[in-house]
């Protein structure tokens, strides 16, 4: 039991149960009973403190515990400053860390799970604390908020302690000083005490980050502004402000009010402790549905068999014996094995699900970084963060949406006078909404900023040849230049429409996610992207496309329309290219069976089927022999070294248990393209 | 110290590292062996999805347990004449450290063990089979074995046929190989 753990314990102890009490106190008396020198003074003080408890009703035990917590600052400040000149024992096993070489050894004495374990939950505070920071800004009055920042940072405290890494305690335990002195009244909240605790969070991140890369026994070597901001932290807490403050409270000049004992706990400071006694059983609250760490490689295990025996019971259910058999009794039976089976995947696809949550907070702190870089304001706000979406796509999502939200900072959202003269509010808003709609999710990014100019995107996509006339092209049509990939090439457009850097990468990432971009804008009053994509990429719809022998799987997102064509919509351009006339346009013709070089399979275009695929510039029409029949399936990497296959998005097993291709349109389209240019 | 290092030679004279257990199979009427280690599991015919684009001695993908995995056609990639699927015909499913894949072959015969006194060297001549994917040459029993090199035959496949891919004619592909 160390002094950190200890406050851990005071904080989480609820005075109104002895028995806590005692234990509390038996852990106290032991820990003295180690100690030394000045802590051992302040430590004795505690117990005979904790000794008249005992009489006591609730409440006064409560301004006990405030004062029992007084003493332990003290105690921990006191051994903290102890580390930097002659070590406690314990780090003895870690060589400390060097001010000089900014390296640091993780101790052998901890296994890997431990400090997985360690890591893990870090990240999770850090996290807590940082979105609950950037909450704190908008309400800076909220004690709750200021509270749950603080726990952050204790745990991260207690626990790096516990592991002798100092290098994380000391920064946790300068930050949760300067926390503090809010907390206490001392100082009013400025942007200064935000920022110093969001920085220290990417510090603590970093420093796990490096861990999580290596093991017990190994040298990591400390972020490069480490130590500049353990002193920034430090000179905070004495006072000595590198940026102006406007608001600095008239406490009297105590160096470090950690150390001075107080004479008696004032009211506000009673109500604080109150608050961190409840605190345990809030946390409950909030953490009301336990959750249990599953490593991923399993949970793919139980939904691979999940799938198994989803096309086994298929395969049962389809024999003959059962679907021509008088046994009614039998019937019954398989048809209720697969409804439980069916139950059971969906339960299972379940499981990989997880909240927005994570990634949205990324995006508030980059949208409150990047706007003050820029010298705008910006409200971030954020809806519907407890949609949950496949894990495998959380990271994939999180590109395209730093691309729109830093599209929408840098150029969408004007600068405070700019806004102040077209008669907007200073503030700037930026939301950032998910929603379910039927069996997709839809993300938005939407800003009140000044929009996308129609003119110059037309003027450009004349000058760059993407469209001949302006005349009768929709306002979404033109919109949907903006995502070209010609279109976003660095500067000239950002002068150009305002907007548009990199928007193609946009498109290609939903793509990739099997999801669609629209973006609608009126000038002057903003613009919204939306993206729609599927809840996860395990399963997809699709249609069972028949070309010769083969079957393939055409996922539905991709299909825009199927033709059977007549004679006549069917033109040939230099004898060679055969041209589909569609809606008014002629779209290029893709022959899947010469494509992919498949043995009988109807070349008659007018007997079999014209699919048509693509967005925008790059629609064509693919044609097959046939459509099968509509499917859902679970979908599969083609094994090592066969992911790539131009075409071939992956595989799915079918219900008669044999492989089936999913059929990649994009992918389909550019090898048809590089042909007929090859050829050409 | 004399004494380990003449341990340790004796040691290596007599252990060869390709000594070993082989499951031995046909291609047309050749016998060959893998070492044993190597096979996951041994599977009869099955139906194999063609992937297009593909080198051609990839037959295709097959769905074993709900995972799918490529199939080589060994014959194809030996210049032989492609497997003719029968009721013998079978799927041999190599594990090696970083992928999985089964081989096509038209027969399994046996599992036997060489010593290293049964493995000679590849002689450089006569057999169709690039002396690179060869470990040696097995010889019990009166019969003739050429052990193949299965790591090295499927790390140094190339799945994708770019070729194909960009348009070229699959007949091509197949002089190719």
């Amino acid at each position: 039991m160390n002094l950190n753990q200890l406050a851990i314990l005071l904080i989480e102890l609820d005075p109104e149960t002895p028995s806590n009490l005692d234990e509390f106190k038996k852990n106290l008396i032991l820990t003295k009973k180690k100690a030394r020198g000045k802590i051992k003074n302040i430590l004795e003080q505690a117990c005979s403190e904790m000794e008249t408890w005992s009489g006591l009703d609730p409440d006064q035990r409560r301004s006990g515990m405030v004062r029992m917590g007084e003493l332990l600052e003290q105690a921990m400040d006191l051994s903290i400053e102890k580390t930097s000149g002659a070590k406690p024992k314990k780090s003895k096993i870690i060589p400390q860390k060097k001010m000089e070489s900014l390296k640091f050894t993780l101790s052998n004495e901890f296994d890997a799970d431990l400090l997985n374990e360690f890591i893990v939950e870090s990240m999770e505070c850090s996290g807590m604390a940082e979105s609950s920071v950037l909450e704190w800004e908008k309400n800076p009055d909220n004690q709750e908020l200021l509270n749950t920042i603080f726990r952050g940072f204790h745990t991260i405290k207690g626990t790096s302690a516990f592991l002798n890494l100092d290098c994380i305690k000391d920064l946790a335990h300068q930050a949760e000083s300067i926390l503090a002195r809010v907390r206490d009244g001392k100082e009013n909240f400025t942007g200064d005490h935000a920022d110093l605790a969001l920085k220290t969070l990417d510090i603590i991140k970093g420093i796990l980050e490096r861990m999580k890369l290596s093991g017990p026994g190994q040298q990591i070597e400390l972020p490069a502004d480490y130590e500049n901001q353990l002193n920034a932290l430090k000179n905070f807490v004495s006072g000595v402000r590198q940026l102006p403050v406007d608001e600095i409270p008239n406490i009297p000049d105590e160096p470090d009010v950690d150390i001075e004992p107080k004479k008696r706990p004032t009211r506000k400071e009673e109500e604080i402790a109150q608050k961190q006694a409840v605190s345990p059983m809030q946390f409950s609250g909030l953490a009301a549905e336990s959750t249990v760490r599953v490593k991923i490689d399993r949970l793919d295990k139980l939904l691979d068999t999940v799938g198994e025996l989803v096309i086994a019971q298929t395969m049962v259910g389809e024999d003959e014996l059962i679907i021509n058999g008088k046994n009614h009794e039998l019937n019954k039976k398989v048809s209720l094995a697969g409804k439980i089976v069916r139950e059971l995947q969906d339960l299972s696809m379940i499981l990989r699900m997880v909240p927005l949550k994570g990634t949205f907070q990324k995006m508030a702190r980059l949208a409150r970084d990047l706007s003050q870089k820029n010298g705008k304001k910006v409200d971030f706000i954020i809806e519907g963060d407890d949609v949950e979406i496949d894990r495998n796509m959380v990271d994939m999502m999180a590109d395209p949406l730093v691309h729109l939200i830093r599209n929408s900072v840098d150029h969408g959202i004007e600068t405070p006078e700019e806004r102040h003269r077209s008669g907007k509010s200073e503030d700037g808003h930026i939301h950032l909404t998910a929603s379910h709609a039927e069996s997709s999710i839809m993300l938005t990014v939407s800003d009140d900023g000044r929009g996308l100019n129609r003119r110059k995107i037309i003027d450009k996509a004349v000058a760059r040849g993407l469209v001949d006339s302006t005349e009768r092209i929709s306002d979404q049509e033109i919109w949907q230049l903006i995502f070209e990939p010609g279109f976003s090439t660095a500067e000239q457009v950002t002068e150009i429409s305002g907007r548009g850097v990199g928007l193609d990468v946009v498109r290609q990432a939903v793509e990739a996610l099997r999801g669609r971009i629209e973006v609608q804008s009126s000038e002057g009053k903003g613009c919204t992207f939306i993206m729609r994509m599927p809840l996860t990429m395990a399963i997809i719809d699709g249609m069972v496309v028949k070309v010769g022998f083969q079957r393939y799987i055409l996922p539905i997102v991709n299909i825009q329309k199927a033709v059977r064509p007549l004679e006549s919509d069917i033109h040939t351009v230099n004898q060679r290219a055969e041209m589909l006339l569609f809606q008014d346009e002629l779209l290029p013709i893709i022959r899947l069976h010469r494509l992919f070089d498949i043995p009988d399979a109807q070349t008659q275009l007018t007997s079999g089927l014209l699919v048509v695929i693509g967005e925008g510039q790059h629609r064509c029409a693919l044609f097959v022999d046939d459509l099968l029949y509509q499917t859902q399936v679970v979908t599969k990497l083609l094994g090592k070294g066969m992911n790539n296959v131009p075409g071939v998005a992956g595989g799915a097993i079918m219900s008669d248990g044999t492989v089936g291709l999913i059929l990649d349109s994009s992918g389909i389209i550019s090898i048809a393209r590089q042909r007929s240019n090859t050829t050409a | 110290m004399n004494d380990s290092t003449a341990v340790k030679e004796n040691q290596s004279v007599k252990i060869d590292p390709r000594a070993g257990k082989y499951l031995t199979f046909f291609l047309d009427s050749e016998e060959y062996g893998v070492e044993i280690l190597k096979v996951q599991e041994i599977i009869g015919r099955m139906p194999i999805t063609p992937v297009p684009l593909t080198s051609s001695y990839i037959r295709g993908v097959i769905n074993l347990r709900g995972n799918i995995h490529p199939i080589m056609d060994l014959k194809i990639k030996f210049g032989m004449n492609q497997t003719r699927i029968t009721d013998e015909t079978c799927i041999i499913v190599i594990r090696t450290a970083s992928m999985m894949m089964g081989i096509l072959v038209d027969k399994v015969s046996e599992v036997v063990n060489l010593t290293s006194a049964d493995i000679e060297d590849t002689p450089s001549f006569g057999a169709e089979v690039n002396p690179e994917y060869l470990l040696g040459v097995g010889k019990t029993g009166g019969k003739v074995r050429l052990l193949l090199d299965i790591e090295k035959i499927i790390t140094a496949t190339d799945i994708i046929n770019m070729k194909k891919a960009a348009g070229g004619e699959s007949k091509e592909a197949i002089a190719e190989s």
